[in-house]
């Protein structure tokens, strides 16, 4: 839990930081400097056979969690930003419901030009697309991002706690070339199927627990070049870093660079038209991931947008698997969805999905059993419901 | 002979027709809006591409270094979404992703949302750096003076 504790640890600096600025401030005028924003969402879903998004398996209708970030903006100077964002989810497992609080942000950003910010804290982990607005539901077509790079199978956090520094570098006349580095460390949501069907052998058949992998000396950046075609873009990104511990299935001393991602991508915008696809390969002393999707989308008028997605994962493990067991370490999956937007701000989503491979089933015991009893089925469908917000 | 008589007596209409055509361009460059900055600015024209830069917050500062202050008007103006389209080159609804996108990473503000003419008129007028949009018909009133599109 490297990040979450030593996240929550900065609260009450930041918080403490911002009471001193503002009451230095004497009678400045504050209201203009603090901006509140919330995004979240809400969604029903039926997955069959296996637990997939918002089902939880055997065709039954359920509702999955609520989700809401809420966002505190505070910008004391043009040059300084504060951003604290606690995040709260209630979650149901089966006929149980937890709730949640978590500090999804806290940092605080110098921009000394826009060719250099530098941020300190809890902050978005730069990667790819979908990682400065991860759970922003009104900056996509589907409910759910894609499981291919922002699934359980560690390629992504949403943040990291550390440095960064980033910003517009030069670049020739219509072209833009945006950069972001950063260093330090943090939780990686690292939870396949694959090692629970081997629990047993392996680990003793513990309850499952919070499956995250603890990443120390993470150093990365991201790379986006703006095209002079309207619109189109290109990115590459990178990071490595040094496991806390030997994982279940691991053999050797964690060294750096044993946890490792990189990934590209491109994303066209213009007119009605989206189009954002993305690959790369995840490196983990157990395992290696290689994904990709594509996802293109097309609004129909103001309110309505349809959208397709096409994705592929495929890992591999460094342990041999129980027979008829492959299909653990693969997910293929062609989804269509439907949105309506009431404005900018909210939206309902419709989308079914048919997938092959259960990488991605969650949580994993009834795949695990399934294969144990040998009537392990790998393909599946799912169809999700949700309202998304932002404002 | 034939051919001069049939020349004679399409002239004018030809001539109708190129008046015709020159008038045409000079219809469409009269825009539905026009850009106002505050009148201590030096700033006489700016190009469709820079407008967009600036409203875009692509850029933050004018030539002279001054710090550039956007203003906007509310979603459902007229006056936005033919400015949107003509400078921006995206409906509104797409510079409201821009701005969500823009926001939730972290990157940028978007601009003040007014509600009328006067609004940004007045804002334009009192905040030196500021830089706003208003229907091509509005009256301009004391410390603020239009810019040109182009050049």
């Amino acid at each position: 839990m490297f990040g979450n504790e030593k996240a929550r640890t900065l609260v009450g600096p930041l918080a403490l930081g911002i009471g001193l600025i503002a009451a230095s401030a004497g009678a400045a005028d504050w209201t203009d400097k603090v901006s509140i924003h919330a995004y979240g969402g809400w969604a029903a879903g039926t997955s069959d056979p296996y637990p997939y998004l918002a089902g939880r398996g055997e065709g039954e209708v359920e509702v999955e969690n609520l989700d809401a970030v809420l966002l505190f903006q505070f910008r004391p100077t043009d040059h300084l930003l504060i951003v604290v964002a606690p995040e709260g989810e209630v979650e149901r497992e089966g006929d149980e419901t937890e709730d949640k609080v978590k500090l999804e942000l806290a940092y605080a950003e110098w921009e000394a030009s826009e060719r250099l910010r530098i941020r300190f804290g809890r902050n978005r982990l730069p990667f790819g697309i979908y990682t400065d607005i991860y759970d922003v539901g009104t900056l996509r077509p589907f409910y759910h991002l894609p499981n291919a790079i922002y699934g359980h199978t560690g390629f992504v956090s949403e943040a990291y706690l550390g440095v960064g520094i980033g910003g517009l570098a030069s670049a020739p006349k219509d072209w833009e070339l945006r950069y972001d580095l950063f260093a330090g460390g943090t939780d990686f949501d690292v939870d396949e199927p694959f090692e629970e069907a081997l629990e047993p052998a392996g680990g003793g058949g513990e309850e499952e627990e919070e499956a995250e992998a603890d990443i120390e000396s993470l150093i990365g950046g991201r790379l986006i070049v703006g095209t002079p075609i309207e619109g189109l873009s290109f990115g590459v990104s990178a990071f490595a870093g040094k496991p806390e511990g030997v994982g279940d299935f691991g053999t050797d001393e964690p060294s750096w660079g044993d946890f490792r991602s990189v990934g590209v991508h491109a994303e066209f915008q213009r007119g009605a038209w989206t189009a954002r696809a993305e690959a790369g390969r995840h490196h983990e002393d157990e395992f290696d991931t290689d994904a990709l999707y594509l996802e293109v989308s097309r609004r129909l008028g103001e309110r309505w947008q349809v959208a397709l997605r096409g994705e592929h994962t495929q890992a591999n493990f460094v342990r041999d698997l129980p027979s008829g067991g492959d299909s653990l370490l693969d997910h293929d999956e062609i989804a269509a969805g439907i949105g309506y937007w009431f404005d900018s701000n909210f939206v309902l989503k419709l989308s079914v999905h048919s997938l092959s491979g259960n990488l991605f089933s969650h949580p994993h015991e009834e795949v695990a059993e399934a294969l144990a009893d040998g009537t392990l089925d790998d393909s599946g469908t799912a169809v999700v419901f949700g309202a998304q917000f932002s404002f | 002979m034939l051919v001069r008589r049939i020349f004679r007596s399409l002239l004018p209409a030809l001539l109708g027709a190129l008046a015709l055509g020159a008038a045409l361009p000079a219809a469409r460059a009269q825009e539905p809006y026009k850009v106002v900055i505050n009148s201590a600015n030096t700033t006489g024209a700016l190009s469709k591409e820079k407008l967009a830069a600036y409203f875009l917050k692509k850029e933050a500062r004018w030539s002279d270094g001054g710090k550039i202050v956007v203003v906007d008007r509310n979603p459902g103006a007229a006056v936005r979404v033919a400015f949107s389209k003509g400078v921006l080159a995206k409906d509104v609804a797409a510079v409201k992703s821009y701005w969500q996108r823009q926001l939730f990473s972290g990157r940028e503000t978007p601009p003040a949302e007014l509600d009328s003419d006067r609004e940004v008129l007045d804002f334009v007028a009192k905040t030196p750096g500021a830089i706003g949009y208003v229907s091509a018909a509005a009256d301009l009133g004391a410390g603020v003076k239009v810019i040109r599109i182009g050049g």
